[in-house]
């Protein structure tokens, strides 16, 4: 992206590491909610009313599953992007910031960990 | 749990369209102004689609999601986005999300209807009295754009500013007070299902010395992280409605996107009148469905 005799600056490797994270993430999850979507609207059944954190896999119509599946991998990708950053911090020794993304990681577990409980 | 068995539910093609719209126009709105798109969301499921609060709550959490994942990648490809600050105010915001979340369950739905209003409304004026944003950062000027930069180790960093023309270097300051700001916000995100970018972003310029564009791209990137520590709360007892949710997430990564690509080209005191003016509408619409007068039955 930038001179080809410049060195690129570590931060906006991790950049773009990130983009990429977000991109896939992002494209993956939209590609199983609109073929969610279709199936349901296709099936006639239009869709289960709610759906539980365990339960994605196992519940409602093929269309429902596709969707909930869609909507927990979107719900995961902000824990991946931290996951990510606290890799590249670790990469670049920025040990500080890779402890203080492990910290927030292990808030986001716990909080997984609760809505699985409910 | 009570909504285990829940039953189908069968929404028309008008009404899958109308919500898509619906998140278009939040999306759009949200990744312009920094906030999720919740602040708009919210109160449109509830007041518009009759929806009941807490499932309209964690349906935009999971939209606060898609519009800091989709406006994420662009401010970050950008270099805007400063993902140590981010990281380091999501501990203290994180824990508020998670907070929020639990609190929301156990409070009825027209006082959470009453929590919004009044924290939309401080909000609003809070905005509207600082609406011209003072400038923070040294800047060099130069024709020439280039990416932003931080700084390992520290919280600081460069980034090219198209209105000002020049690299502005800053340096971040009162990371404490700042994260304090956080945790409300995250406990305010958790339970109302906004992003919470409307408290962090003028804390992160007026109280922390980051450029307008910096917190508002660091903020996109962070309530992403802040909606997640909530969201699984609600997942877990039901709240999401796969079939609602689904063209609602979709129609706000398109208008986020779009968004996004506006916001590099709008003013620092044109983003805040716009927020102010939004924050205002939501606020009396809320504060009405809180005291029993439902505008659409």
């Amino acid at each position: 992206l930038s001179a080809e005799a410049e060195p690129v600056p570590a931060s906006h490797r991790g950049h773009v590491y990130i983009q990429w994270v977000l991109r896939g993430g992002l494209a993956l999850a939209v590609v199983l909610l609109v073929i969610g979507l279709v199936l349901a609207i296709a099936g006639g059944e239009h869709g289960r009313a709610a759906v539980h954190l365990g339960h994605v896999f196992s519940e409602g119509s093929v269309g429902d599953r596709f969707v909930a599946v869609g909507l927990a991998l979107l719900a995961l990708t902000p824990v991946v992007r931290v996951l990510a950053l606290v890799l590249i911090w670790l990469a670049e020794r920025d040990r500080k910031f890779a402890l203080i993304g492990a910290i927030v990681l292990a808030v986001l577990a716990f909080s997984i960990a609760t809505g699985h409980g409910g | 749990m009570a909504l285990s068995a829940a039953p189908m539910i069968t929404l028309p093609l008008w009404k899958l369209a109308a919500l898509f719209a619906s998140g278009l126009g939040a999306g759009f709105l949200g990744a312009w102004v920094g906030i999720g798109g919740g602040v708009v969301l919210v109160p449109l499921l509830v007041l518009g689609f009759g929806i009941d609060p807490k499932i309209a709550i964690a349906t935009s959490l999971l939209t606060v999601i898609g519009t800091s994942t989709a406006a994420g990648s662009v401010y970050v490809g950008r270099g805007m986005t400063n993902t140590r600050l981010a990281i380091a105010l999501e501990i203290a915001t994180s824990i508020g999300g998670i907070t929020g979340g639990l609190l929301a369950i156990v409070v009825p739905s027209d006082a959470l209807a009453g929590i919004f209003a009044l924290v939309m409304g401080a909000t609003s004026a809070l905005m509207l009295r600082n609406a011209r944003t003072r400038e923070v950062g040294e800047l060099t000027p130069s024709d020439t754009p280039t990416e932003g930069t931080e700084e390992a180790g520290v919280l600081a960093g460069t980034y090219y500013d198209l209105t000002r023309k020049g690299v502005v270097h800053y340096r971040v300051t009162r990371f404490a007070g700042g994260s304090l700001i956080a945790l409300l916000a995250g406990a305010v995100s958790g339970m109302l299902g906004v992003g919470g970018g409307f408290l962090k972003v003028p804390a992160m310029n007026l109280a922390m010395d980051v450029p307008m564009k910096v917190a508002v791209a660091t903020s996109n990137f962070m309530i992403g992280v802040t909606a997640a520590s909530s969201v699984f709360v609600y997942f877990g007892r039901g709240y999401v409605h796969p079939l609602l949710v689904a063209p609602i997430v979709l129609g706000v990564v398109a208008g986020a996107l779009a968004g996004t690509a506006y916001s590099g080209r709008a003013s620092h005191a044109a983003i805040k009148r716009v927020l102010a003016i939004v924050l205002i509408v939501v606020a009396v619409q809320m504060a009405l469905r809180a005291l029993g007068v439902h505008l659409v039955s």
